[in-house]
């Protein structure tokens, strides 16, 4: 055994990874294995190292992201149905100084939000948008929704989706990557421990990104839902890695030079 | 002057009343550290819990931390102090 | 001596807003009201504050929202099929407690209708309009004046109640043209404590519209029937013109108000004792100066540019005992002043 300095004596019980105090302490309403309370825990992680308790407003939308604002020490406020990013956007261009940023889900922004999320982004609103993308309408018990996969069961289309009578899914994150407004969009994932790492890295980019004020940011993040997708917890990160990923690779799909420079400088 | 010395450990701490026992803490634990309590808590499921035996071995790898959708498990090292010399 | 001009009715209630204090427009263009959102194009950003032209009338009331929210003096405007849209909005900020403004130049519906003016909203902007227990203030000029006073007013009233107003007028009166007196800015803008404005040494305020817990609900809509009662008792406004001895009231507001005083004074020149009540408060209603004459005797004309949407307020002051005929138009057409002395006349 090596000796020590009385210095190092002094070092105690280092908590290395904790609730963020900007969290409130509480348990979620989350389902067992939801990847919203994972993708929360990352806005926190974000939020605290960012230090934006005074700055930012947190919006929760429809769906399992309705009480988002419960969940952390800052401002917040509900949207209706689809329509977060108008309401961010406002705060954003009545008061710049504030960090507005929403947690939206697959039926809240490629369904009925999708008019209002295009629109925000091709203006380039200087706004965060995390995007929870679990291929279901969670909260009202597991119906279509516009991220559901080819033949993947649903409440509303039980004989699995088929094209036919419902069309093919929507990537939102290509698709807003076409447009000159967003300054970064990414599809991330938390599945496994190093997704979900890279995916704490994206959250933060976008926030960041916010606060460098280059432009609409948004990270789609795949996210486990088991009850809907009738597996065991324990089993939805496999489902994940076998089903959705191949529909909705990730990576990133914009990143304009500014927010390159931010990624460059940090070295974390 | 108090004679000692010390070693590094890490050890994790479940909040079993956050837990809903998804069991991914567990998947991902490379030394399988975390298993399901005999107890239930106000949720009515077996919250994960270290084992006891096996408490030691923690890498502090964060992994169960990570994880965890229900923010219920804090990763700590430590310095455990046995006797020896110090400067 | 305050400046007058000549202004037209929906640029009186753009330059109305600005004077009150408005400090962000979100709107979306919809005959007849596009002169509106593009006065506010040009004025908006040279007083400094926020203006947006947004992808549609949806996107317009939920930006109001988020402007609301953050403590700012809100508007939008629309005409009837826009102003549909956003009922989903309004009835957020109803249930949030939001104040903010919209102004709805009615246009003829159902559907896609017609531009020309009409007041066929009447139903839908005095009962609530959209889904659940609510109610608007509602504001209806008669005069391009009107428009600009009454504009300012909704902003006053808005922050007061904590509740949106609405500003509700008709495409003739939109861009009708009259001399118009430049009111005085307001200086002065209400605090407001409950806004979002970052959790800077404060506990955080949070602005939505429901309650988790299903007993919260309850009392939650409890406080808000209670301001609605406190709106129907303060907050009623009307014009009476020779009511005191007429034998026939007419009731008409908005450009048919106009068509009404234009009758009535043909009718006080043959010596028929008629008079007017004009509602400048759609909501709340003034159930009772009508239900008063009611008790006098009199018969009562009804006119406006609808279907028969102020009727049956008026049948509810009135009640069974007095004769109550209906003057309208619809589908677009003006309300003229002969058919409602043609009226009196055969009533007489």
């Amino acid at each position: 055994m090596a000796d020590m300095s009385k210095e190092e004596m002094n070092d105690y019980d280092n908590v290395i990874f904790t609730r963020p105090d900007i969290m409130v302490d509480r348990a979620t309403h989350f389902c067992p294995g939801c990847g919203h309370g994972i993708i929360q825990r990352l806005v926190g992680e974000a939020l605290q190292e960012l230090d934006l308790q005074e700055r930012a407003i947190c919006i929760g939308s429809i769906g399992c992201t309705v009480t988002a604002y419960e969940y952390f020490k800052v401002d917040g406020m509900e949207a209706p149905h689809g329509r977060a990013p108008c309401v961010a956007t406002a705060i954003k261009r009545c008061r710049p100084d504030l960090v507005p940023f929403a947690i939206q889900g697959d039926g809240d922004l490629a369904s009925i939000g999708a008019g209002e999320i295009v629109h925000a982004a091709a203006r380039g609103e200087k706004i965060t948008i995390i995007f929870a993308n679990n291929a279901t309408y969670g909260m009202t018990g597991g119906q279509l929704a516009p991220t559901t996969l080819m033949g993947m069961y649903t409440s509303s289309t039980p004989g699995g989706r088929n094209a036919e009578q419902s069309g093919w899914p929507i990537r939102m994150s290509e698709m807003l990557a076409t447009l000159d407004g967003p300054a970064y969009i990414a599809r991330v994932a938390v599945n496994t421990p190093a997704n979900v790492r890279r995916a704490k890295k994206a959250v933060e980019l976008a926030f960041r990104t916010q606060l460098a004020g280059l432009g609409f940011a948004m990270v789609e993040v795949l996210s486990m839902c088991p009850i809907n997708w009738r597996v065991e917890p324990v089993q939805a990160p496999q489902w994940m890695t076998d089903n959705m990923i191949p529909q909705f690779p990730l990576g990133e799909f914009k990143v304009i030079p500014g927010v390159a420079a931010l990624k460059k400088g940090d070295r974390s | 002057m108090l004679i000692s010395q010390s070693r590094k450990t890490n050890y994790i701490v479940i909040d079993k009343d956050k837990c809903k026992a998804c069991h991914y803490c567990i998947a991902v634990c490379a030394r399988e550290i975390i298993g399901t309590s005999k107890e239930i808590n106000r949720f009515s499921v077996n919250y994960a819990e270290v084992i006891p035996d096996k408490a030691h071995e923690c890498t502090g790898c964060k992994s169960c931390a990570i994880m965890c959708p229900d923010v219920a498990i804090s990763v700590f090292h430590s310095r455990v102090l046995e006797a020896g010399t110090i400067s | 001596m305050p400046e007058r001009t000549l202004m037209g009715g929906n640029i009186a209630i753009s330059e109305g807003a600005i004077l009150a204090g408005c400090q962000a427009y979100f709107g979306y263009p919809i005959t007849p009201q596009n002169d509106l959102l593009e006065n506010m194009a040009n004025r908006m950003p040279a007083e400094g504050r926020v203006f947006l032209q947004t992808e549609s009338e949806l996107a317009a009331i939920n930006m109001v929202y988020g402007a609301a929210a953050v403590g700012f003096r809100a508007m939008t405007s629309t005409s009837s099929p826009g102003f549909s849209l956003q009922q989903e909005g309004i009835s957020y900020m109803s249930g949030a407690e939001m104040p903010a403004v919209i102004a709805n130049i009615m246009r003829a519906g159902p559907g896609l209708g017609n531009i020309g003016g009409a007041q066929g909203d009447y139903m839908q902007c005095t009962r609530g309009g959209g889904h659940g227990d609510y109610y608007l203030i509602n504001l209806a000029p008669s005069t391009v004046q009107e428009m600009m006073d009454l504009t300012m007013l909704a902003f006053e009233l808005a922050d007061k109640y904590r509740n949106p107003v609405l500003v509700v007028a008709d495409g003739f009166l939109g861009q009708a043209m009259e001399p118009v007196v430049i009111r005085d800015r307001v200086k002065k803008l209400p605090e407001k404590k409950w806004a979002i404005t970052g959790a800077k040494g404060r506990p955080k305020n949070r602005i939505n519209s429901f309650e988790m817990n299903p007993i919260d609900h309850p009392k939650r809509i409890k406080l808000l029937l209670d301001k609605f009662e406190k709106m129907r008792i303060n907050e009623v406004r009307y014009e009476a013109l020779n009511t005191e001895d007429a034998d026939i009231v007419l009731v008409a507001y908005g450009s048919a108000a106009r068509s009404a005083i234009s009758a009535m004074k043909m009718a006080r020149s043959k010596k028929l004792r008629v008079g007017l009540i004009r509602p400048i408060t759609l909501f709340p209603f003034p159930y009772q100066p009508l239900s008063d004459l009611a008790e006098k005797g009199c018969k009562f004309v009804v006119a406006e540019m609808s279907g028969g949407q102020m009727l049956e307020d008026v049948r509810i002051a009135v009640g069974n005992q007095n004769e109550i005929k209906l003057v309208n138009t619809y589908g677009g057409v003006p309300l003229e002043a002969d058919p409602i002395f043609e009226a009196i006349d055969l009533m007489m």
